[in-house]
């Protein structure tokens, strides 16, 4: 079967951080203001007071101590707790559309390809700015790319999923290369009252170019060995924000609207799926989890992550081994894991072997095994 | 390079439907009343009195006479104009999954598969219920299937690019068999105040299964000889609806967070576009239009299917060979081709040549060149 690489990758990082102290001053006084407006009823026992959260809390939870964003005003207002940015008019170029942009022009560079040599982009995140014109679309036109662009959408393994289909495609020969985009606007999503999910999310977008493995000539390219995908239903991470909301104006505006994550739930179901999802992948190739040189894992969660890796491995990883960003990024959904790699896989040598793995909303999981190009 | 079949689809068609005149009526008593508590600023010339409509002005810019509909109540209602459905708990099954399911399970049954048989479910429509989990895990899971799932979103071509991923995924060996859905409610994002477009769509939901040639036992299995997509970016049909609708609440429900189209720029657009594709396409697969025994036209408009037949075809089409739905469902968006695929294909002979698109908002064309596998010799 003809061979595809990723050629070459793209990272785009919004400037504005919030460190988990700004976020916890915000969310202590929007806490203290909402205990202070309602002490009668807490008093008479018929509200729950809401509790104050701490940074510690957050670190120990999930290993993140900023984010970056890409409105910082309003998301640090206790009046408001969510981000805020004027509208664009239809003749500019949309939010997600731009940082998309700016993550693939980064990925051409790095592939040593100009839009000329590409022939289809695939935008897939875990939510899209809008429906019609798709965001895709938008991008392709903006980078003056023939061909054809479609969005796709797979909760945090929409990277993985999107490589897959962008291999499929070239291997059948409907494409000499594909641009798979993940522009990630997670604030838009996030529930900033919530003291459960509210650190969570980070803003960020990521691009890789898929090509032919014989015609990548980028530093640092990787022939995709094989490519898994695996879900399975769950609603432990669910939004209900859509279009239909229309239909229920009682319901409109509701918590469930914006991300909602039984936290626990989640852990305990997916380190299991994950770990023997990627376990099988590596088995049915005869691939030894020794012979890896590297794994690059969605960046969810300190704690996950590092249960994942030891399962994989068979034993604590060194921090080079399953590198995280979660620190500086937060939760970029699906865009965590192609930052991993992004960053920390330019170090290898030719021949060595990588496992990359998204998981999270949908159940959905995606395995992509590399081996570098020399 | 293994060939693969559309070895069988499905249609779920909702109980409910409107007639032009009943939605006429609507748009009138909305459009009196309107006018009515507005009179003096109308007189005063600081709002634009609203336009009646009629039957006659829908059939004739747009060949519908009817679309099915999820609820018809609401959409009726001149104080309304908009479904009405409760919301649904979580543990209860999507409204936009069960569509797909439904006719996911007719497909299923056509190709003579059952659940076991797939290991994959794409969601491929122009709108999406919520964004995760992904409304394909949720129909998996409804039918047992074991293996992976997704939400794809390419407007009225959704179903043409779902078809190429799915094919292209199964040649390459990541499935045996996928189910594409294409659940539509279009009336989630139609503006039924809007004289130009509220009569354009209806709410359906189509399938159909794609898997290697080879395996495929399905009655009306076609070959799919080919397929190629194109797109370019055009604001003319728009909807600004989603998530960072919240990042500026001013904008909240404003009439550019609907379905928006400048119909007369689509039309002198689109045509020439999707004309230009199809000819290509057949060409460089060595496939002349004579021989094609049927066109399955995405259907939007019966002006500019009739027009996009003409100039594929370099003469009038016969109603039989560009067959429309457009008078009993409306366009439907993603689903339309494929419901005409699904009720005018079973005639045809085995080694019949059809062509079937999809074209849209993005603008986004999809052309598959089909071959009849089934069917008498």
């Amino acid at each position: 079967m003809t061979r595809v690489a990723i050629s070459g990758t793209g990272l785009y990082t919004p400037p504005d951080t919030i460190t988990n102290a700004e976020l916890i001053l915000a969310y202590n006084e929007f806490v203290r203001r909402h205990n202070a407006a309602h002490a009668a009823e807490i008093a008479a026992g018929t509200m729950p007071s809401l509790l104050k959260s701490s940074d510690e809390f957050i670190v120990k939870a999930s290993g993140i101590k900023k984010r970056h964003v890409v409105a910082k005003t309003g998301m640090l207002d206790p009046e408001i707790m969510a981000p805020r940015l004027a509208e664009r008019p239809n003749e500019e170029v949309s939010l997600t559309a731009e940082i998309a942009i700016a993550a693939a022009r980064d990925a051409l560079a790095a592939a040593h390809r100009t839009p000329a040599d590409i022939d289809g982009v695939i935008v897939s995140a875990s939510v899209t700015q809008r429906y019609y014109p798709q965001i895709a679309i938008e991008v392709q036109n903006q980078l003056g790319i023939q061909g054809f662009g479609f969005d796709m959408l797979a909760g945090c393994s929409s990277a993985s999923f999107g490589i897959q289909v962008a291999h499929d495609m070239i291997a059948q020969g409907h494409a000499r290369a594909i641009l798979v985009l993940n522009p990630e606007v997670c604030t838009s999503h996030l529930n900033l009252r919530d003291r459960e999910t509210h650190f969570i999310f980070g803003d960020a977008a990521t691009a890789c170019v898929l090509e032919l493995s014989a015609g990548a000539d980028g530093g640092n390219s990787w022939e995709i060995v094989s490519t898994r995908l695996e879900s399975q239903y769950s609603n432990n991470i669910r939004n209900n924000f859509g279009p239909l909301n229309r239909f229920d104006p009682s319901t409109v505006g509701t918590p469930d609207k914006l991300i909602t994550q039984k936290g626990r739930k989640v852990f305990k179901e997916v380190v299991p799926m994950v770990a023997n999802f990627m376990q099988k992948h590596l088995e049915d190739l005869g691939i030894k989890p020794s012979e890896l040189k590297r794994v690059w894992l969605h960046q969810a969660n300190i704690n996950m992550n590092d249960l994942i890796a030891r399962k994989v491995l068979g034993r604590v990883p060194e921090a080079h081994e399953a590198p995280n960003v979660l620190d500086e990024y937060g939760n970029t959904s699906s865009a965590g894991s192609i930052i991993a790699f992004h960053k920390y896989s330019a170090d290898l040598a030719p021949g060595d072997l990588g496992h990359l793995c998204s998981f999270g909303a949908g159940y959905t999981a995606g395995s992509v095994i590399l081996k570098k190009r020399g | 390079m293994a060939a693969m079949a559309l070895s069988g689809t499905g249609l779920f068609t909702p109980a409910a439907s409107i007639s032009n005149d009943e939605l006429v009526a609507a748009f009138n008593e909305y459009v009196r009343r309107h006018n009515k508590a507005h009179a003096q600023a109308i007189a005063e010339g600081n709002v634009t009195a609203l336009q009646e409509s009629s039957t006659e002005f829908v059939t004739k810019a747009s060949g519908i006479e009817n679309r099915y509909v999820m609820d018809k109540t609401g959409i009726l209602d001149p104080d309304i104009m908009c479904p009405r459905i409760p919301e649904r708990s979580n543990d209860q099954i999507s409204i936009l999954a069960e569509m797909a399911v439904t006719a996911a399970r007719d497909a299923l049954k056509a190709s003579d598969r059952t659940t076991a048989d797939i290991d994959g479910v794409l969601v491929a429509c122009s709108n999406l219920q919520r964004a995760y989990p992904a409304i394909a895990v949720e129909v998996q899971d409804a039918l047992g299937i074991d293996g992976f799932a997704f939400d794809m979103n390419v407007a009225c071509s959704s179903a043409t690019f779902g078809l190429q991923a799915a094919a292209d995924m199964i040649a390459a060996g990541h499935a045996r068999a996928i189910l594409v859905c294409n659940p539509e409610i279009c009336s989630g994002h139609l503006n039924f105040r809007d004289r130009d477009s509220h009569f354009i769509f209806g709410d359906v939901a189509t399938a159909f299964v794609v898997e290697p040639t080879a395996n495929s036992v399905g009655a009306n299995a076609w070959e799919i000889v080919s397929t190629r997509l194109k797109t370019k970016f055009s604001n003319n049909i728009r909807n600004n609806f989603g998530f960072l609708n919240r990042a500026a609440p001013e904008g909240i429900g404003t009439p550019d967070k609907l379905f928006v189209q400048e119909g007369r720029k689509v039309f002198k657009e689109v045509v020439p576009m999707v004309s230009e594709l199809i000819v290509t396409h057949l060409a460089d697969n060595g496939v002349a239009p004579e021989s094609l025994r049927r066109l399955w036209l995405h259907q939007a408009n019966l002006n500019m299917n009739q027009l996009i037949a003409r100039r594929v075809l370099g003469r009038d089409p016969s109603a039989q060979e560009a067959p429309n739905v457009l008078a009993e469902y409306a366009n439907t968006s993603s689903a339309g081709s494929i419901i005409t695929f699904h009720k005018f294909s079973d005639d045809l002979k085995h080694g019949d040549m059809g062509l079937l698109c999809s074209f849209g908002a993005g603008y986004s064309v999809g052309s598959v060149i089909l071959k009849k596998l089934g069917g008498a010799r």
